[in-house]
């Protein structure tokens, strides 16, 4: 009884932090077409920074956790806007559109090896900030909540954002056609580098709340980022929606196996399953199935 | 030096003019072959063992690279497995001849096999997915395996890894060159070699045609799937030489050897170096690996920063990678105009024999139509894109259909060539009922198509654009192909993307032509045409009926087109045809003016 909750929690925590990712990666995807393979590494960047800064785990300081929080998101904001606007830079002239495949790669790596110059090849031991609730006779940390509301908020946010915004809708424009919001007269390269920023600030926020969940290492950015994947084309590429119901579902899966076949089963777990969704359906749970053009 | 031999000796099996590999690319290719002897020679003469090694390794890279070349260029799949395909091939030779004791032969052959199991499991996933969605299942699949040898940890000794014994390979051949260089160099060489022939060969064309477009390859009888596994093949045969290949030269291996960063690398040795040269890998594995590795080995702790440092910056610079960078600033301090030339397709044409269209004419019943269409319906979600339709083209006749957008028009199109699959209705071709047959049997059955946005590979001449669907089997004794093999040298000379749009146009019906076809179906041809272009593409259209009997079907919006070059015409509407006749006799019906009332003018 006791192990079935364990795992209910935990995965519903690491499942959220991975719907956190998907999400981040389907606000780029959306604004500019681009699988942003370094959104691991900036999860990474996340929680180094929370580790630096955060009162307990360095020992040093004694900012209040808000200020860790906010400081935390603006740099991985920050970070994230500058590697954008570095990704987007040779699409605007070059005439292969899929020199982001190589960039977002190159960036992961880079920001992989300053990460490892600043704190070192280890796996960071992020305290838990808030404390412990009773649950079904074991004690569960207040962050695994903090992530899953974290994860729903975010999704409500989005798509507030979206609606009510010009910039929002403007954003939602060019996940329509690129090209007509260029004739339309959207300057999109600013927009396009405000996915990045709104995708740097979502993994900002997943890096504080999520590092204990899910035990922050550089060595494990590519696994964050297609763990995040997967998520997303579980539910559908795009669309936000079904990484909330995927990314807990997933979460869960993976860590049952992970505690009835060890850690070493997680990945081929999660190779198995995006193999058989993009088998079954390739267009994901949620997605809608674009006509291909003839 | 076997290479030239196998250069010589197989043209003479085909015609004097094919070549093993095309001209033009014979100087890269003999400087690619003579940068790879240079770099393990150098080392050898100077007895700088350390050089060596990295320059063995480097070539072992290059073998798996060259692959992916082929497999991400030619066939444009995007793979992040083959770090994996070789981290299998390499494993399992190490454990069969460091723990298992089999012999070394038996344990390369083994090697290979799993090597290539692994990539046939990898290449699975390409028949359903493509692009990005299949470079992230390989990743997942590259990014699992270390994590298999852990699970499996008893057989696989993971943690220690294993090592394996030098052999009888490692003895030395003459002078201070041992077995395993000299295989290694000739692997090198040979995927060099392989490069150059894939690039040459209608066989590597049919993987181009077949991976930038599927609808394109099926509607040339090309079957997209199992040329897309044939290339998976041929990287994994690469990727799982590279495999052995690694074990015999570097005696050890560990899960860690095996990870994601080795396809990684891979993919970025190809995309980096110059995808689609011959040259470019090697320039990859040079910027990517000897460069940071061993060069600059006294950074160690840097390696990875300028590792990516690198790998954006050249991508930055040079969105074609370091060779076609390279060629790209030759060619503009050259300043030498790139052979250009039209192609006359409507006057090679014009030249047939009288006798050429009736000698088609004759086949099949006379006075049946060449195709019936009966009661076609096919809905896509909420919308009802065709309702019940029914047309008939007749033999030797241009055949237009005209309506307003979103009437069903090129859906009618995609269900007589087979893209579209009807929810009812059927379609007879020749008298046959073809309806269960899909676009790759109808294209043997002499339906040729061309597209909306033409298909056309700039990189390759005319000719080879021309020539990329399935070898016909016999002699070829229709007309148009002798005529076509006729222009065969001169449109070789001329390269795809000096072509206007116009003679895209023709180079695209000229593509469809060399299949013989019987009926011809065009989406809206005169699209971006200019009014000239227009007047050509009309005498095109008359001229290709007059001289090979073949049927024209068209989609088009260009009424004037319409109006000079169609025989019959058909008004589509809201997924019915609305009426069919003479452009003389439906010129005044009210359904026609109706539908075309901005036009003031109708001509006739």
């Amino acid at each position: 009884m006791d192990e079935a909750v364990i795992i209910l929690i935990r995965g519903i925590g690491s499942g959220a932090v991975y719907t956190l990712v998907a999400m981040s990666l389907n606000v780029i995807y959306n604004a500019t077409g681009v699988l942003n393979f370094a959104q691991g590494q900036l999860l990474v960047v996340a929680g180094v920074f929370t580790y630096l800064w955060y009162p307990d785990s360095s020992g040093t300081g004694s900012l209040p956790w808000i200020a860790v929080l906010l400081a935390v998101t603006l740099v991985v904001t920050l970070v994230a806007a500058l590697q954008g606007w570095l990704t987007l830079l040779p699409m605007r002239s070059g005439s292969d559109q899929h020199s982001w495949i190589v960039t977002t790669i190159a960036a992961s790596i880079v920001i992989g090896a300053v990460m490892i110059f600043v704190i070192g090849p280890r796996t960071l031991a992020l305290k838990n900030p808030f404390g412990f609730f009773p649950l079904a006779g074991t004690q569960v940390p207040y962050v695994y909540l903090a992530i899953s509301v974290l994860a729903v908020v975010v999704h409500l946010a989005l798509r507030w954002f979206q609606r009510r915004y010009l910039v929002g809708l403007a954003l939602n424009a060019l996940s329509q056609d690129l090209d007509a919001a260029r004739t339309a007269g959207i300057s999109t390269l600013p927009l396009q580098v405000l996915s990045f920023a709104i995708a740097g600030a979502i993994l900002g926020l997943t890096g504080y709340l999520g590092g204990h969940v899910i035990g922050v290492a550089e060595s494990n950015a590519l696994h964050y980022v297609i763990f995040g994947f997967i998520v997303a084309v579980v539910g559908g590429l795009g669309n936000n929606t079904g990484a909330l119901v995927a990314g807990p579902v997933f979460g869960v899966l993976l860590m049952l196996v992970s505690f009835q076949l060890g850690g070493s089963a997680e990945i081929p777990l999660a190779l198995a399953v995006i193999v058989i969704v993009l088998m079954l359906r390739p267009e994901g749970i949620f997605g809608r199935l674009h006509a291909r053009r003839v | 030096m076997a290479s030239r031999a196998s250069t010589e000796r197989a043209p003479a099996r085909v015609t004097p003019t094919r070549h093993l590999v095309r001209p033009e690319l014979k100087r890269e290719l003999w400087l690619s072959i003579a940068i790879v002897t240079l770099a393990v020679a150098v080392p050898l003469v100077a007895g700088s063992t350390y050089w060596l090694q990295a320059m063995l390794l480097a070539n072992v890279y290059l073998v798996a690279a060259s692959g992916l070349n082929i497999l991400r260029s030619q066939a444009e799949q995007m793979s992040f497995g083959q770090g994996a395909v070789l981290g299998v091939s390499a494993y399992t030779m190490a454990l069969a001849v460091g723990v298992w004791g089999l012999s070394p032969l038996n344990g390369v052959l083994l090697g290979f096999t799993a090597g290539m199991m692994a990539g046939l499991l990898m290449s699975l996933p390409s028949l359903r997915v493509q692009g990005y969605y299949l470079g992230l299942v390989t990743m997942a699949g590259a990014l699992a395996l270390p994590e298999v040898f852990f699970l499996f940890e008893d057989q696989t000794r993971a943690t220690t890894g294993v090592n394996v014994l030098p052999s009888a390979i490692n003895d030395i051949a003459f002078w201070q060159v041992d077995w395993l260089t000299i295989v290694i160099l000739a692997c090198s060489i040979g995927s060099l070699v392989l490069t150059g022939v894939v690039r040459s060969s209608r066989f590597g064309r049919q993987l181009r045609v077949a991976g930038a477009s599927p609808e394109a390859a099926a509607t040339l009888g090309l079957r997209s799937g199992r040329l897309r596994l044939l290339a998976f093949g041929l990287a994994s045969v690469c990727a799982s030489l590279a495999g052995v290949l690694y074990v015999l030269l570097i005696q050890y291996v560990a899960p860690g050897s095996f990870t994601l960063s080795l396809s990684i690398l891979l993919y970025f040795v190809v995309v980096i170096g110059g995808a689609g040269t011959i040259a470019g890998p090697i320039a990859g594995v040079v910027v990517l690996y000897v460069v940071p590795e061993v060069g600059l080995v006294s950074l160690l702790d840097y390696r990875l920063l300028i590792y990516g440092a690198i790998a954006y910056t050249v991508i930055f610079l040079m969105p074609d990678g370091v060779v076609g960078g390279l060629r790209r600033i030759a060619s503009s301090l050259r300043k030498k105009a790139e052979p250009g030339g039209g192609i006359a397709l409507a006057a090679l044409l014009a030249n047939a024999p009288p006798a050429g269209a009736p000698a088609r004419a004759g086949t099949g019943e006379t006075g049946a139509p060449l195709l019936k269409a009966e009661n076609l319906s096919a809905r896509f979600g909420r919308v009802q894109a065709l309702d019940g339709i029914s047309i008939e083209i007749g033999r030797g006749e241009v055949h237009a259909i005209v309506g307003p957008n979103g009437s069903g028009k090129t859906t009618l199109l995609n269900a007589l060539s087979g893209l579209v699959t009807v929810d009812q209705g059927t379609v007879w071709f020749n008298g046959e009922d073809i309806t269960p047959v899909n676009a790759g049997g109808r294209a043997a059955r002499g339906l040729g198509r061309t597209f909306q946005t033409p298909r056309v590979f700039s990189d390759m001449t005319v000719w080879e654009n021309v020539d990329c669907g399935p070898s016909r089997k016999g002699a070829s004794t229709d007309w148009i192909e002798k005529a076509l093999e006729g222009v065969r040298a001169q449109w070789d000379g001329i390269a795809a993307h000096t072509l206007p749009h116009g003679q895209r146009r023709s180079l695209e019906i000229a593509r469809a032509l060399h299949r013989a076809p019987t009926l011809l179906a065009l989406d809206e041809p005169a699209a971006g045409l200019s009014p000239a272009e227009r007047q050509e593409l009309s005498s095109l259209l008359r001229a290709v009926v007059a001289a090979t009997g073949a049927s024209v079907v068209m989609v088009e919006h260009d009424l004037e087109l319409v109006w000079n070059a169609a025989d019959f015409i058909s008004v589509v509407d809201a997924g019915k045809v609305l009426v069919t006749g003479r452009p003389a006799d439906i010129r005044h019906m009210p359904e026609i003016r109706r539908l075309f009332a901005g036009v003031t003018d109708v001509p006739g």
